[in-house]
């Protein structure tokens, strides 16, 4: 009998066993005081409820085997977000506003980082059916709130929107997960490559170079505006007059600044799409953003945005309950 | 966390051949460490304007970069291709230039490219970016990984060729063997953590750009 720990997951116990929970039932504690409703969905699902939308980046991530009772297919969850999106286009489809949130175990294929665990305790808050600023702004100061009672100093979220690159490479060959990529890398060199074989305006290319070297900030988000199209424009207008907004709301509780470079971890995310960072932490410690685009192909067309952490990783970060 | 290591900027260095051609490039954007980086014992180097320099081997560069260590790192782009560590590439030093080559003995090379579906042993310290290589030819490569001295496989018969970096080739004519095929251009990359980007971004910028405006120098002197 072969007893060894499958390989990217473990067994937590003693001390770390209890500073995850004393962390977790903090934060749903924050969630629950502002209004949202805890969901506990089952670790598996049918894997188109969990692919619709959400492109081929979950796809990859998705474990999936044959049911012995069902004759289907049956996948363990890389994400929770689909299945609240499946939740409220099926059982919850007769309520407007919708604010929920939810801390449960999640399973990668592969580590997502190097060296990294392919468990996640996927922790957060999504909130649907209201469109606009005020529910990106709820979301991002839950974030903020989150950062703060786990214990990280200086949290910083940067915002953008895909909808910049979009209506940038809107007549481009390339595929958009392409264009990602070399952003989420930010490498003007390889930028300027890809961009050899394309034939889109100087402008254009100009504007994909400027976002590769991390120059895309608010103001140059704000001169772009005038220069690269409506679709752009409107795109640009929705974010500045959200971190504007969020900026002045969350005066001194978080830093909120402007790159049109920050790509979405899940492509699902469509327009505002942000990432929390925090002074100490190695890498981006929760994600977020919209997905009213998926939420239309889940058969509900209604807005959605929200963001999750994994509570692993906030421990491995340093997470330290500050009450 | 002081306010002292927040300003800090963090630097990791691997020693050999790159740190030789990234001396030139630090002092043209005035961030020459204060100590011998060739010949120091340290591990640990001040540099100007409170940059601190790690030296460490090549291959952990992007360890010290991903884990938060280091802020920024400089390392090869083949290093980056093959772990395909979560950092942000800023800047292609132009420095530490070759090439990602498919190589084997002249007799094997002669026969022309393994056939679709064939079967061949390929030794490489690059498992990952060798395989995806032959794999997307539809060959079957059984990946020997080999930590150095990649030329000493073909010629004791372990594999039939190897992927591996050459620069002048030199050392490949000297074992009896010949390119087939080169699969990447390689330079040294400036790479930076991600959220030191994202939170110290007025300390690290200047930095990156100061190497930029070193890079463009060399490249137009």
């Amino acid at each position: 009998m072969n007893l060894r720990p499958v390989i990217g997951l473990e067994d937590v116990f003693g001390e770390r066993a209890r500073q995850f929970r004393k962390l977790q039932s903090s934060l749903l504690d924050i969630y629950r005081q502002s209004g949202f409703e805890e969901v506990i969905p089952p670790l598996l699902e049918r894997p188109d409820s969990l692919n619709t939308g959400a492109g081929k980046f979950l796809a990859d991530q998705t474990l999936v085997f044959s049911d012995p009772a069902d004759t289907g297919l049956l996948a363990l969850r890389p994400d929770i977000t689909p299945q609240i999106a499946r939740i409220a286009a099926t059982r919850m489809q007769h309520e407007a506003v919708l604010k929920l949130c939810y801390s449960g175990q999640v399973i990668l294929s592969r580590p997502d980082a190097r060296s990294g665990s392919r468990q996640q305790w996927q922790t957060g808050v999504e909130l649907m059916g209201e469109s606009g600023c005020e529910a990106d702004v709820e979301v991002m100061h839950l974030a903020a709130l989150s950062l703060h009672t786990a214990g990280f100093n200086d949290p910083v979220i940067q915002v953008g929107h895909l909808g910049l690159l979009k209506a940038i490479v809107a007549d481009s060959k390339t595929p958009m997960d392409t264009w990602a990529e070399i952003l989420s890398r930010r490498s003007p060199e390889d930028m300027r490559r890809q961009l050899a074989s394309e034939s889109m305006e100087d402008s254009h290319k100009q504007a994909l170079l400027d976002m590769a070297s991390g120059l895309a900030d608010r103001a140059w988000v704000e001169k772009s505006a005038l220069s690269l199209g409506e679709e752009f424009a409107a795109a640009a207008a929705e974010v500045m007059h959200l971190v504007d907004e969020v900026g002045t709301r969350l005066q001194g509780e978080v830093r909120v600044l402007l790159d049109a470079a920050v790509m979405p971890r899940f492509l699902y995310h469509n327009s505002i799409l942000f990432a929390g960072f925090a002074s100490g932490a190695a890498q981006a410690l929760l994600h977020g953003g919209r997905y009213d685009e998926m939420m239309k192909q889940h058969g509900r067309d209604m807005p959605a945005t929200g963001f999750s952490c994994d509570l692993w990783a906030w421990l491995d970060a340093g997470a330290r309950l500050t009450k | 966390m002081s306010t002292s290591k927040k300003q800090t900027v963090t630097i990791a260095l691997s020693k050999g051949r790159i740190l030789t051609e990234t001396l030139p490039l630090l002092e043209l954007a005035e961030l020459m460490p204060q100590e011998n980086l060739t010949t120091t014992r340290q591990l640990v180097v001040d540099g100007p304007k409170g940059i601190r320099f790690l030296i460490i081997r090549a291959a952990d560069v992007c360890t010290f970069v991903e884990q938060g260590a280091a802020d920024l790192g400089i390392v090869g782009k083949d290093v980056l291709l093959e772990s395909r560590p979560h950092v942000f590439e800023p800047l292609d030093l132009g420095i530490g230039r070759c090439r990602l080559c498919v190589a084997g003995p002249k007799k094997i090379i002669a026969r022309g490219k393994p056939k679709r579906g064939s079967r061949i042993r390929v030794a490489s310290k690059y498992d990952h970016l060798a395989e995806q290589h032959f794999l997307s030819r539809g060959i079957q490569a059984d990946i020997i990984h080999l930590y150095g001295s990649m030329e000493l496989a073909p010629l004791t018969g372990m594999a039939d060729r190897i992927v591996d970096l050459v620069s002048t080739g030199d050392t490949l004519k000297a074992n009896g063997l010949v390119e087939e095929e080169t699969l990447f251009d390689i330079s040294s990359r400036l790479i930076a953590n991600p959220a030191s980007f994202a939170t110290r971004r007025e300390c690290i910028l200047p930095v990156v750009e100061a190497l930029r405006a070193a890079v463009a120098a060399k490249e137009t002197a």
